[in-house]
């Protein structure tokens, strides 16, 4: 059971930092297209 | 305690990251009562962010830890536990407030309820200090008898410096992200004007 549980914290540490990473790519990727959008926008 | 104590290295620098972040928070936050300053208040939206995400894996590390070791997953009994929790609770509302609010006043709003959190951030700390607790004494600066045996030292701050670079890392990259964030509504703003004349 100590593996056990000493495994299951060492995935749950990274799942949670790897879906907080995925969040932070996704934010970043809409914000930089409706960037480039609003900017295109403004020039015309 | 065998393997499980392995947990440690990733437990405590958790928690180290989570009140760096919240301190960061609070510090950004006077500093936008003060001056009004989007750059704050993207540090301080940063440093929340970060703080709770480091939080969770506190809370979520601390129950596999504690069910081998102590038999049981959580006690309300605990003040150092339930403090904690409380902690979290505080920052989750703080990033609701400021994901669900549009009021103008929302950074003010949320600046103070981060000088409130902050409070639980210094309790929680103290917690291991002022009570009796299930979770352990303070190891580090646990004045005497405490201390971690020299063979645990190094990995512990190896962890500690690494766990600590990283959340500055993602704090720094959510602040620029945050700035980006108010110059999209600054040019939805100028467009709104723009359309209005």
């Amino acid at each position: 059971m100590m593996l056990l549980h000493l495994h299951l914290a060492y995935i749950a540490t990274w799942v949670i930092h790897g879906a907080y990473l995925t969040f932070l790519a996704v934010k970043s990727a809409r914000i930089k297209r409706e960037l480039q959008k609003l900017e295109e926008g403004s020039k015309k | 305690m065998g393997d499980i104590q392995r947990i440690f290295y990733y437990h405590v620098p958790s928690a180290f990251a989570a009140f760096a972040c919240f301190f960061v928070n609070l510090a950004a936050s006077l500093a936008y009562l003060k001056t009004r300053s989007p750059r704050m208040d993207a540090l301080a939206l940063a440093s929340a962010q970060v703080g709770v995400v480091f939080c969770t894996i506190v809370l979520i590390t601390g129950p596999l830890w504690a069910r081998p070791v102590w038999g049981i997953w959580w006690t309300w009994e605990d003040v150092r536990l339930t403090s904690t929790l409380l902690l979290w609770l505080i920052y989750v509302s703080y990033l609701l407030l400021r994901r669900f609010s549009h009021a103008g006043s929302m950074p003010v709003l949320a600046a103070v309820l981060a000088i409130f959190g902050s409070v639980d951030t210094g309790f929680v700390y103290m917690s291991i200090r002022w009570f009796r607790t299930q979770h352990p004494q303070p190891v580090l600066a646990g004045g005497p008898g405490s201390g971690l045996d020299p063979a645990m030292l190094h990995a512990f701050f190896i962890n500690l410096i690494a766990f600590s670079a990283f959340g500055a890392l993602l704090v720094w990259v959510r602040y620029l992200l945050e700035r980006k964030q108010q110059r999209v509504e600054e040019l939805h703003a100028l467009a709104a004007v723009g359309g209005a004349r």
